[in-house]
C-alpha cells in the first residue's frame, strides 16, 4: 500500500508536467488548429536559458531562473508565431505541422550544437531534503514541481473560464471569422495563446531540470510525443480533460515502474491512447469541432 | 451619408454576380435590400461586411472606404450584422455569445484579468450584455446554450450581440429566414422597436412582406443589378418589380 501511494504521489508529480506540456499543444491546436510540434522544443530552450541562468549567475535564485526559463522560451515562441504559424494559419493544416517540424528540427541540433548532443547537469538550486506526508516521501524539488505545474494549470483554466481574453479565444476556437466580425482581434489573440503556451512551458522545463538535474537537447521529443497523446486520449474539447488525462498518464506510468518494469513505462502512454481511441476516436471528453 | 455602395461589381470566373449596383443608407434610415433568389443580395452583402473584394466600385462606411479594411476594424467601426444561416458559438451560452462583441471595448491587459484588477469593468460588461438580452427578450435564458433555445430566441441573441457592438449601422441578412409566422412576427416587432429607437438599419430579405412595413425605401435587385429603388408603395406597383419578383413570386 505505501509503495501504491509513493507512486501516486511520484506519478502526480510528472502528470502535472505533462500536463503543462500538453495544454500548450491543445491551445494551439483548438484555437488556432495548428500542431506545433515546435511546442516541446521550446520548452527544451527554456530549460536551456534557465540553465544559463543558473549556472552563470549562481546567486539569482529559483525565481530568477525560471524566468529566465520563461524568457527563453516565450522569445522563441514569439518568433515563432510571427514567421512560421501566423504566415501559415488558416491554410492547410498539414502546412503549419510541417513548418513547425521544421523548426523542431532546427532547434534539437542547434541546441546540440551549442551544448553537445548528450545531457548535461542542471543545478538542483533548492535544498536536497525530503519531505514526509503520511506513508509518502516527496523531494522538496518534486513538491515544487508539482506546485508550480499545479499554479500555471489553474492559471490558464482561469484564464479560459474566465476572462474576456478567453472568452474571445473560445469563441475563436470555434469560428473566427464570426468572432473577427464581432471586433475580436484574430490574430492578436492568436499571437498571444503562443506567447502564453510557450512561457509556461518554459517554466515547466526549469522545473523539470531541477527535477531531474539533468538537461538535453532532445528532452522535447518524449514530452512532445506523451503531450500529443494525452491532447488525442482527452480530446481537446475541455482544456481541463487535458490536464485531467496527462496527470492520469503520469501516475499509470509511475504505477507501470513501481509494479511492473521501469523499460515499460514510456509505452504506456500509447497503450492507453489505442484503447481509449478504439472506443472513443473523439477522445474520452469529445472534440471541439463535433 | 453614413453608408455608400458606388458602382459595385464582383465576378466569379464568367458569371457577374453584382453588376454596377449603387445605393446608400442614411442615418437613422431603413433600407432593404430585396431580390428574387439568386438575385446576388448575398454577394452584395459580403462585398459590404468586407468578406469578398469587389472588382470594382467602393464601398464607403461613415465616409471611409471599406475595401481591403480587416473585418475585426469594420466590427469596431460601428458596423453590426446578423448572419442568414444563424453563427451563435455553440460553446458559449447567450451572455457570453454577447459578451464577445464587447471585447475590443475592453480596456483592461491580460494581466489587469487575471489579477482581477478589472473587476468594474468586467461587472458593467455581464450588465450591458444583460441589458440587451432583456430588451431582445431572451434576459431570462441568458444562461443557456444557442442549441437549448428555440429558432427565433437564437436569432434574438445574434442581434443583441450585433447590438454589443454598440454598431451605427446594424445589418440583417435574411431576419426571418427559416421561422414559423409566430417566430418571424416577433423579429419583425424588434426590427420595428429598434427602427423606433432610432437605428440605421439595412436588411436584406427575400421574403417582400417583412421589409414593406419596416422599411423607408427599396433597393430591387435581380440577375446582379438594381432594377428599382424607392419608398415601398412606389416598389409595390412598379412594374419592373411585379414582373422579375413578385409576378414569379405569387
Amino acid at each position: 500500500m505505501d509503495l501504491f501511494l509513493q507512486q501516486v504521489a511520484n506519478g502526480l508529480v510528472i502528470g502535472s508536467t505533462y500536463a503543462v506540456v500538453a495544454i500548450g499543444f491543445a491551445l494551439a491546436f483548438t484555437v488556432l488548429r495548428v500542431i506545433n510540434f515546435a511546442h516541446p522544443d521550446i520548452f527544451m530552450v527554456g530549460m536551456f536559458t534557465g540553465l544559463v541562468a543558473a549556472t552563470q549567475y549562481p546567486v539569482v535564485g529559483v525565481g530568477l531562473v525560471m524566468l529566465a526559463g520563461m524568457l527563453g522560451a516565450g522569445a522563441v515562441g514569439f518568433v515563432l508565431e510571427r514567421t512560421v504559424i501566423a504566415p501559415l494559419r488558416g491554410r492547410d493544416v498539414l502546412m503549419t505541422l510541417i513548418g513547425t517540424l521544421g523548426v523542431a528540427i532546427m532547434l534539437q541540433n542547434g541546441m546540440a550544437l551549442i551544448a553537445g548532443p548528450d545531457p548535461v547537469a542542471f543545478p538542483s538550486l533548492l535544498p536536497r531534503r525530503s519531505i514526509d506526508i503520511g506513508p509518502v516521501a516527496l523531494t522538496l524539488r518534486q513538491i515544487a514541481n508539482f506546485a508550480i505545474c499545479l499554479l500555471l494549470l489553474a492559471l490558464v483554466s482561469f484564464y479560459v473560464r474566465g476572462t474576456s481574453y478567453g472568452r474571445a479565444t473560445r469563441a475563436i476556437a470555434e469560428r473566427p471569422d464570426v468572432a473577427a466580425a464581432f471586433g475580436v482581434n484574430v490574430g492578436r489573440i492568436c499571437q498571444f495563446t503562443i506567447l502564453l503556451a510557450s512561457l509556461m512551458a518554459g517554466a515547466a522545463a526549469v522545473s523539470v531540470g531541477m527535477l531531474y538535474g539533468s538537461a538535453s537537447a532532445f528532452v522535447g521529443l518524449l514530452y512532445g510525443l506523451k503531450a500529443f497523446i494525452c491532447m488525442l486520449v482527452a480530446g481537446n474539447r475541455y482544456f481541463e480533460g487535458v490536464m485531467v488525462v496527462a496527470i492520469a498518464i503520469g501516475i499509470i506510468e509511475a504505477l507501470v515502474t513501481g509494479y511492473l518494469s521501469s523499460s515499460l513505462r514510456d509505452a504506456v502512454a500509447f497503450f492507453v491512447m489505442i484503447g481509449v481511441l478504439y472506443y472513443r476516436p473523439n477522445g474520452l471528453f469529445g472534440s471541439y469541432s463535433s | 451619408m453614413l453608408l455608400e455602395v458606388t458602382e459595385l461589381t464582383k465576378r466569379f470566373g464568367g458569371l457577374i454576380a453584382v453588376n454596377a449596383v449603387s445605393f446608400a443608407v442614411a442615418e437613422r434610415e431603413v433600407v432593404s435590400i430585396v431580390g428574387p433568389n439568386g438575385a446576388g443580395k448575398t454577394t452584395l452583402f459580403n462585398v459590404i461586411t468586407g468578406l469578398l473584394r469587389p472588382e470594382a466600385g467602393d464601398v464607403r462606411f461613415d465616409g471611409r472606404s471599406t475595401l481591403g479594411v480587416a473585418p475585426h476594424r469594420l466590427a469596431t467601426m460601428g458596423m453590426g450584422r446578423t448572419f442568414q444561416n444563424i453563427r451563435l458559438f455553440a460553446h458559449l451560452n447567450a451572455l457570453e455569445n454577447v459578451m464577445i462583441a464587447r471585447t475590443a471595448r475592453t480596456r483592461a491587459g491580460v494581466l489587469d484579468a487575471l489579477l482581477w484588477r478589472d473587476r468594474a469593468e468586467r461587472a458593467r460588461t455581464v450588465e450591458q450584455a444583460e441589458a440587451l438580452l432583456d430588451w431582445v427578450g431572451v434576459g431570462a435564458n441568458r444562461f443557456r446554450m444557442p442549441s437549448e433555445l428555440p429558432y427565433g430566441d437564437q436569432r434574438r441573441v445574434e442581434i443583441a450581440r450585433a447590438l454589443a457592438l454598440e454598431p451605427r449601422l446594424l445589418i440583417l441578412d435574411e431576419p426571418t429566414a427559416g421561422m414559423v409566422a409566430r417566430e418571424a412576427h416577433g423579429v419583425i416587432d424588434l426590427i420595428g422597436r429598434l427602427r423606433d429607437g432610432g437605428m440605421t438599419l439595412l436588411l436584406i430579405e427575400h421574403n417582400m412582406n417583412v421589409v414593406m412595413a419596416a422599411s423607408d425605401r427599396i433597393v430591387v435587385i435581380n440577375f446582379g443589378e438594381r432594377i428599382a429603388e424607392g419608398p415601398p408603395a412606389e416598389i409595390r406597383a412598379d412594374p419592373r418589380v411585379i414582373e422579375a419578383y413578385l409576378g414569379v413570386e405569387e
